[in-house]
């Protein structure tokens, strides 16, 4: 995703001279592309997270549309008052936070961004948009890039796998799908690289139950553009989240709070990381990471069959 | 624009709304009459190329909403709105488009938001506009402060000024005994500034620094102007007393500080 965001930027700051890009220090082998194209707009501001995104709410009173790079926990949490500041002043700043979830997996809890949805969808006007391959990440910046008020995008380094069915698809208004309603079911709702695991999971209870899951990876945003045009879950029975962050805070509170205000009558039943875990002290891959905390395609798969045997018995 | 004019708007308004934050704003009154004297397109939103202000020690608004309304940017009727309900002009200062160019409030962030402003000044190209900044010697305490003070230095934003108002005072002690602040000229030279001292209530003193600090002058660095100042400056049972970062004024104290600011202190 990061290559696919980055060559996707380098090519619209072509034609719009007013994208300027800072990094607090990171993205070797990754933002070059952006430096050599255009190095008057390209500034590694050092290892600085609050000064970036207070420098990026001067640049944008200055007219510029400035987009702030670093590891997605420094990005969104070093300088969060900064970040806050930048709504206060209605600054078109846009914060690119690298790795959501488990994507540094040997780093260790300071570079897990666990919490990062859930304070950055507490600010107002802030967009919250986590793709969940890279096709949707250059065509979410594509859509989004001008967008008038802060955005929040959290992205994956995975820059090969697609998520089939997809296409890079993008919808910031998650329009009415009257059309895709396939009834009574279940509808499974995730944000993020974490979707591919979700896909995979979902072919596996398919297989395997024959069971019919509605997938809606398109749905990547958390804070939804056009609120009013949200999903309507009252066209299913069970409603599933799948996030790698922490439980409370993200996609899976933000459908949950959806659904309370639309009268659902829907099971919500959210998947996300282990309570427990900032403590563990442990690491690994971002594979073992995901496994640890539920989060891979086969233990995806369990917690789903468990969802569903209880809402619908066994009549699956 | 007169520092005292400033001083007079400063008491009456904190007096009518019962709000502290005068000391502070007293003590920076000659600086803002300056700056503003000195950029008279600050405030003049619909110019691109405008002198940006950034007031980071934003809890003396009221100095600054002065000085908008003796320039004739906002009237008495909004003036006298100060700290009500439903004002546009609270204890610090919103991003306005009738003439503030930025939201602060959280100390030592302006400075950080100032960088970025003259960052984004350079890049318009050869007639970039000024940045003001002033901030307090308190906010030097601020981290951010030192990474915004490298990142200047390192691209030579000379299009920058920052002004600090060396009242030597903060919320909750003298900085001597909060966090010492020695050889502070030595420190900003050391960061790679141009750094001037001045005094903060001296008009000529403050304009022979500011035109030191003139791009046309000095076309290399960023410039910082360590003002001192008085708290408090002009009541004499307000200057350097720390209760007056927060207290308002009774009706006793409110007529003896109109009083002497009538008489017109003498300037040091």
């Amino acid at each position: 995703m990061r290559t696919a965001f980055i060559e996707t930027l380098t090519a619209l700051a072509a034609s719009h001279p007013r994208i300027v890009l800072l990094t607090g220090d990171l993205g070797f082998g990754a933002l070059e592309v952006f430096r050599s194209r255009h190095p008057r707009r390209f500034y590694n501001v050092g290892v600085a997270e609050q000064n970036m995104i207070g420098m990026a709410i001067g640049l944008a009173e200055a007219g510029y549309i400035p987009f702030c790079y670093s590891i997605a926990t420094f990005a969104t949490m070093r300088g969060y008052e900064f970040i806050r500041a930048a709504c206060a002043n209605g600054a078109q700043i846009r914060v690119v936070g690298m790795g959501g979830g488990f994507e540094y997996g040997t780093a260790g809890w300071t570079h897990h961004a666990l919490e990062d949805i859930a304070i950055m969808r507490a600010l107002p006007r802030m967009q919250v948009i986590a793709p969940c391959d890279h096709r949707q990440a250059a065509s979410a910046l594509r859509a989004t890039y001008l967008h008038e008020h802060p955005v929040y995008y959290r992205l994956g380094k995975d820059d090969l796998s697609e998520l089939s069915g997809l296409e890079g698809h993008f919808d910031p208004g998650c329009p009415s799908w009257d059309a895709m309603n396939l009834g009574s079911g279940t509808l499974i709702v995730s944000t993020g690289a974490i979707a591919l695991e979700v896909s995979q999971a979902i072919g596996m209870v398919e297989k395997m139950d024959g069971a019919t899951i509605e997938f809606r990876p398109d749905h990547c945003v958390v804070s939804a553009f056009n609120p009013g045009q949200a999903i309507d879950y009252t066209d299913y029975e069970l409603v599933i989240t799948v996030e790698e962050h922490r439980r409370n805070g993200g996609l899976g509170s933000w459908v949950a709070e959806q659904m309370a205000e639309r009268r659902t009558a829907a099971r919500l039943v959210r998947i996300a990381a282990d309570e427990d875990y900032l403590v563990s002290g442990l690491v690994g891959s971002t594979g073992w990471l995901r496994a640890r905390h539920r989060l891979d395609a086969a233990s995806i798969a369990d917690q789903i069959r468990e969802a569903t045997g209880e809402v619908f018995g066994d009549e699956r | 624009m007169e520092g005292d004019e400033i001083r007079r708007i400063v008491i009456e308004q904190s007096y009518r709304a019962h709000v502290g934050h005068i000391g502070s704003a007293l003590s920076v009154a000659d600086i803002v009459a300056t700056v503003f004297d000195t950029w008279p397109r600050i405030g003049a939103m619909d110019d691109n190329l405008r002198p940006r202000f950034v007031l980071s020690k934003g809890h003396a608004a009221l100095a600054l909403y002065a000085a908008l309304f003796l320039k004739g940017q906002i009237t008495q009727q909004m003036l006298d709105t100060y700290c009500g309900d439903n004002s546009e002009l609270g204890v610090h200062p919103e991003r306005r488009d009738w003439g503030i160019d930025v939201a602060t409030g959280s100390l030592g962030m302006g400075v950080s938001i100032a960088t970025g402003l003259a960052l984004g000044g350079q890049m318009a190209g050869p007639h970039n506009f000024p940045v003001i900044c002033l901030m307090s010697d308190a906010e030097l305490n601020e981290g951010v402060v030192w990474e915004a003070a490298q990142f200047a230095a390192h691209h030579n934003l000379y299009n920058l000024r920052l002004i600090v108002d060396v009242n030597g005072q903060q919320a909750f002690g003298h900085t001597w005994q909060v966090l010492e602040q020695p050889s502070l000229r030595k420190r900003w030279r050391a960061f790679g500034w141009h750094a001037l001292r001045a005094n903060g209530h001296d008009r000529r003193d403050l304009g022979r620094a500011l035109i030191a600090a003139d791009p046309q002058v000095t076309r290399d660095r960023p410039h910082v102007i360590l003002a001192n100042t008085v708290f408090g400056k002009g009541v004499d049972f307000m200057e350097g007393r720390i209760p007056w970062h927060y207290l308002p004024l009774d009706r006793v104290q409110y007529e003896d500080a109109l009083a002497q600011l009538e008489e017109g202190p003498a300037l040091p």
